[in-house]
């Protein structure tokens, strides 16, 4: 009896997937295609975290399953990790470089990054090297809606 | 150093994106990473640092270039950005784009999620997949970490560059120096220097597998390349500057191209919408 369960699940082993066989879906919307080639016929839609097998690797495109169907995927579009959230910026920053910078709002000014150095460091670094936070806080306050994304992709063939 | 020698010195390397890689030859060509999907996980922290890093090395380029305030042109470049990000593989970075006001051809990226690119290069190109290709190559530098990778930053380390973070919250002096050190390199090689070969390459080909991932036309960045090379050419004739060659680039996106079967693929290029945005694009 012993040796059939071994035999049994030696001979299931090769179907069985392995943690490291699994891939996820890190783009927010991908085509399972059916050969390793993005003019080929789309299998399936996938969303972004879904969990797909790894069958087979070719350069740059995955042999996977998923929902009991075969096809390829771009390398671009899986990792062995699931997605995560996004990371926020300056979340553990209480006295930051970062923030430092900012407070001093000013516009190419010698970097407030150097603060803190002392001796050697601080004379070479604070040879007048130009910084704009004040330009960098002005591009992180852009923001573009879901919404717009998805109108403005709507003239692409994928979206 | 004033901004029109930095434009000048920029000038003379100009295209850092588009043709400097070419005069280094590395027998090697592509690190292998670039065909591996990363089984190394970073760590929240890990994003964090490199955000910080990028951060500081954003506000050093813009210390340098100034921000063009051109709010269409923003909200159009973000909106490409934001529809190649969505097909690429760093869902937990948000990514910001934005133009220079400079009249030379360049794009750059800094570690983290922050995209520039020069208004000189915009006026080079004449339909949206061409912006959509550079800043695919630039976000490619950003996606496979090559920053971060030459500077090994994280969060967490024995290394000198241990934390950027913890610059920040009393790091010892000789971690901040290494750090900075650290940025100083990362800028040089942005401003200066430009990438390295074998990354400029790799990045080529993540920006044609995202061009085709997400609908654009993935010839486009051989297209701009073909052009701008010519304006290149024509720029010689000075007799001052000698550009690299960008031919084994464009070569070697055409062998991408058939090798992962995209010759018969005409994409979205998007001339109609590029034109009507380019007229709001000062001179």
């Amino acid at each position: 009896m012993k040796k059939l369960a071994i035999a049994v699940t030696l001979a299931l082993a090769p179907f069985t997937a392995q943690a490291d066989d699994f891939l996820y879906i890190l783009s927010a919307k991908v085509h399972l295609l059916s050969e390793p080639s993005f003019e080929s016929v789309q299998v399936e839609n996938i969303t972004k975290g879904e969990k797909v097998v790894q069958i087979d690797k070719n350069n740059n495109w995955f042999k996977v399953e998923y929902n009991g169907k075969q096809g390829w995927l771009s390398r671009l579009s899986v990792s062995p990790h699931p997605p995560t959230k996004k990371t926020s910026r300056l979340a553990q920053a209480d006295e930051s470089l970062v923030n430092d910078s900012r407070r001093r709002a000013s516009v190419a000014s010698t970097t407030a990054a150097v603060r803190g150095l002392k001796g050697d460091g601080r004379e070479r670094l604070s040879a007048s090297i130009a910084t704009d936070y004040d330009a960098l806080a002005e591009i992180e306050r852009v923001t573009v809606r879901d919404q717009e994304v998805n109108n403005f992709m709507g003239e692409l063939p994928n979206s | 150093m004033d901004a029109t020698r930095i434009a000048a010195g920029l000038a003379l390397s100009a295209l850092t994106c588009f043709t400097n890689v070419l005069a280094q030859d590395e027998p090697n060509g592509f690190r292998l990473r670039q065909h591996q999907v990363s089984t190394q996980n970073s760590s929240d922290e890990d994003v964090r640092a490199e955000i910080e890093f990028g951060q500081i090395i954003a506000a050093r380029v813009l210390g340098r270039i100034a921000l063009q305030h051109n709010n269409d042109w923003t909200t159009y470049v973000n909106l490409i950005g934001r529809t190649l990000t969505l097909h690429a593989n760093r869902p937990e970075l948000d990514f910001h784009f934005a133009v220079l006001d400079a009249d030379f051809i360049n794009a750059y990226s800094a570690p983290g999620g922050y995209v520039f690119i020069t208004r000189g290069a915009i006026a080079a190109m004449q339909d949206e997949s061409e912006l959509a290709a550079v800043l695919a190559h630039e976000i490619a530098h950003i996606t496979e970490k090559h920053i971060v990778k030459e500077h090994n930053i994280r969060a967490r380390d024995t290394s000198a560059l241990s934390t950027v973070s913890s610059i920040v919250g009393g790091a010892q002096d000789s971690a901040r120096l290494a750090v900075m050190q650290a940025v100083d390199k990362a800028v040089d090689m942005l401003l200066t220097t430009g990438p390295k070969h074998e990354d400029e390459l790799a990045a080529d080909e993540t920006a044609l597998l995202l061009l085709a991932n997400t609908g654009y036309d993935p010839f486009a960045l051989q297209r701009l390349l073909s052009r701008v090379s010519e304006m290149d050419a024509e720029a010689q004739t000075g007799g001052k500057v000698t550009h690299p060659p960008t031919r084994e680039r464009i070569d070697r996106l055409a062998k991408l191209a058939q090798d992962n079967r995209m010759e018969h693929m005409r994409n979205y290029q998007g001339k109609e919408r590029f034109q009507t945005h380019a007229q709001a694009l000062p001179n």
